[in-house]
């Protein structure tokens, strides 16, 4: 049986998925890189063949298991695996590229199933590089694809940014989530 | 000491609802006499009577210091009114009655039903066999106090909506006087910049423009929004912020835990998107507001009740949503609000310590 303990990260190529999970994780997370060899490699030199994976100790010794999927179709075959028993997936997508709609569509498409039986919230990156499409663009769009979720502008080297939209997941999956500590505080900048 | 007895008056046209009220005051609140209205403490109406506008509206004028407490299924737009929810519960109007018995009468009341099985009314006044209903899911119902409302058009937040509106539509530089640092907004860029600190800057907020003339003694002069065409991209200055997260905080700081004009707090509205909060200046619960909001068309009452937090973080985080254009009232009764509101509060196991966990840093 599945254990409902990690975290899905997808996305195109050179949307942040390795970045996020870093600004997450406690320690330096295990990356499967190796040097693109096709058009990847116009994006970025390395790129992430099998998975990322990174984790974050939680109170009571539990750890929250951070998984990040590679980015290109050809290894998708390891989508399904690393989805499985995931509390719910985390897209994000690189507005800096040419037809990020195309790739919103794609995304929300490939791990449908998945998405209806967990949760979901996009993060959209590298905003401060191209403002267009707005995030009122990208939910008309989500809308139209039939998807409710929560959609945020995220950084992925933040980690008030990732953590935020971690937090948005949950919420979205329980709104009623609550913490016991009153010292802690969202941090805003 | 026991306070003395409340003297209490039950207004309205003689029916079996008011006759229900009348034999809960007589044999289930030991601690007040049923009077007539010239001898009363606090008087109740049943606000979904006939007449009962009518009848408020002359009690206001002969007996305007006099505590009313209206019954009604939505919350009336009356002001100093305790209004109480249908289907109404015995211990509501027990505790809102010993409320008005031990606080002085301007106090603004506000009733906390703990999580507990209430006693229906039509059982508790035996005999008689009135249908209320009773709603055991029912956690920290702000039964009472009606919502106190502001007027964004007074304070800057109408004044940067109408400058906005204005730049935008012109793609021109404007600068906002109002008698403060002066405010320049930047339409091709979406920015705006002010000379000021958010703690300035929330102090200001505290205040209508009125108020601030008056205050500086400038009344001459009312604000005024003037085109900078020659001002220059390149001379935006680093300190400039977005315009939506601009006027998300004032609209914020200017609501001051009031609802904006135009919602009220019996409205069912919810959110269009989710607030860009990564971008955007917010509280705590800001995030949870947001994902109850957005999945679930509500009152704002019914947000209060179901979060389990202050009204007046609720309502401020409305008035900020509404202003750049994120809430949207629903017309039509949605079933979920003829719904109870579901407490929206739970630990939540693995999601809690997940989230306890990033909170912590």
């Amino acid at each position: 049986m599945a254990k409902y303990n990690k975290l899905i990260f997808t996305g195109p190529v050179g949307a942040g998925k390795t970045t996020a999970i870093a600004s997450l994780s406690d320690d330096p997370p295990v990356r499967t890189d190796a040097y693109a060899s096709d058009m990847a490699q116009n994006l970025k030199p390395e790129t992430t063949v099998a998975m990322d994976y990174g984790v974050m100790s939680l109170e009571g010794g539990e750890k929250l298991h951070l998984y990040g999927t590679p980015g290109q179709e050809r290894f998708d075959f390891m989508w399904d695996i690393l989805s499985n028993g995931g509390i719910g997936l985390i897209l994000l997508i690189d507005n800096s590229r040419s037809e990020p709609f195309q790739d919103l569509r794609f995304f929300l498409n490939r791990f449908r199933s998945f998405i209806d039986e967990s949760g979901l919230v996009i993060g959209v990156t590298r905003m401060d590089l191209k403002a267009d499409p707005t995030l009122d663009a990208y939910h008309k769009e989500i809308i139209a694809q039939g998807v409710k979720a929560p959609l945020l502008e995220v950084d992925a080297r933040s980690r008030h940014d990732v953590s935020l939209l971690v937090q948005a997941l949950l919420y979205h999956l329980d709104p009623g989530l609550e913490v016991e500590e009153n010292d802690v505080r969202l941090a805003t900048t | 000491m026991n306070p003395a007895p409340l003297k209490i008056a039950v207004l309205g046209s003689r029916n079996r609802f008011q006759e229900l009220l009348m034999q809960f005051v007589e044999k289930d609140y030991p601690a007040g006499i049923l009077v007539d209205i010239d001898e009363a403490d606090v008087c109740i109406l049943d606000f979904d009577g006939y007449g009962s506008e009518r009848l408020l509206e002359e009690q206001r004028q002969q007996r305007p210091q006099q505590p009313m407490i209206l019954l009604a299924l939505q919350q009336p737009q009356h002001d100093n009114c305790i209004w109480l929810k249908k289907p109404l519960q015995s211990r509501q109007l027990t505790e809102a009655l010993d409320h008005l018995r031990h606080q002085p009468i301007e106090e603004d009341l506000k009733v906390v039903v703990s999580e507990k099985k209430h006693t229906p009314l039509h059982q508790t006044a035996k005999g008689l066999a009135v249908k209320h209903s009773v709603n055991h899911r029912m956690v920290h119902s702000v039964t009472t106090s009606s919502a106190k409302y502001y007027e964004p058009v007074e304070y800057l937040q109408g004044l940067l909506i109408k400058s906005y509106r204005q730049a935008v539509t012109t793609g021109i530089t404007l600068r906002i006087d109002a008698g403060w640092e002066p405010i320049f907004v930047y339409p091709r860029k979406r920015l705006v910049w002010v000379d000021a600190d958010d703690r300035k800057l929330q102090a200001f907020c505290h205040l209508t423009i009125r108020k601030f003339a008056q205050m500086t003694g400038d009344m001459a002069t009312g604000p005024t929004i003037t085109p900078v065409p020659e001002a220059k991209m390149e001379d935006i200055p680093d300190a400039a912020q977005r315009m939506d997260a601009f006027l998300w905080k004032v609209s914020w700081w200017n609501s001051a835990g009031h609802l904006p004009r135009g919602v009220r707090s019996s409205q069912v509205i919810c959110l269009k998107r989710w607030p860009n909060l990564t971008r955007l200046w917010c509280q705590e619960n800001a995030l949870r507001m947001a994902a109850l909001l957005y999945q679930q068309p509500m009152t704002p009452v019914a947000a209060v009740s179901a979060l389990g937090i202050a009204a007046e973080e609720v309502y401020s985080f409305i008035s900020a949503a509404r202003a750049i254009g994120l809430i949207e009232r629903i017309d039509d009764e949605p079933k979920t609000q003829r719904d109870e509101p579901k407490s929206a509060k739970s630990s939540g196991g693995f999601l809690g310590r997940i989230l306890q966990r990033l909170r912590r840093g």
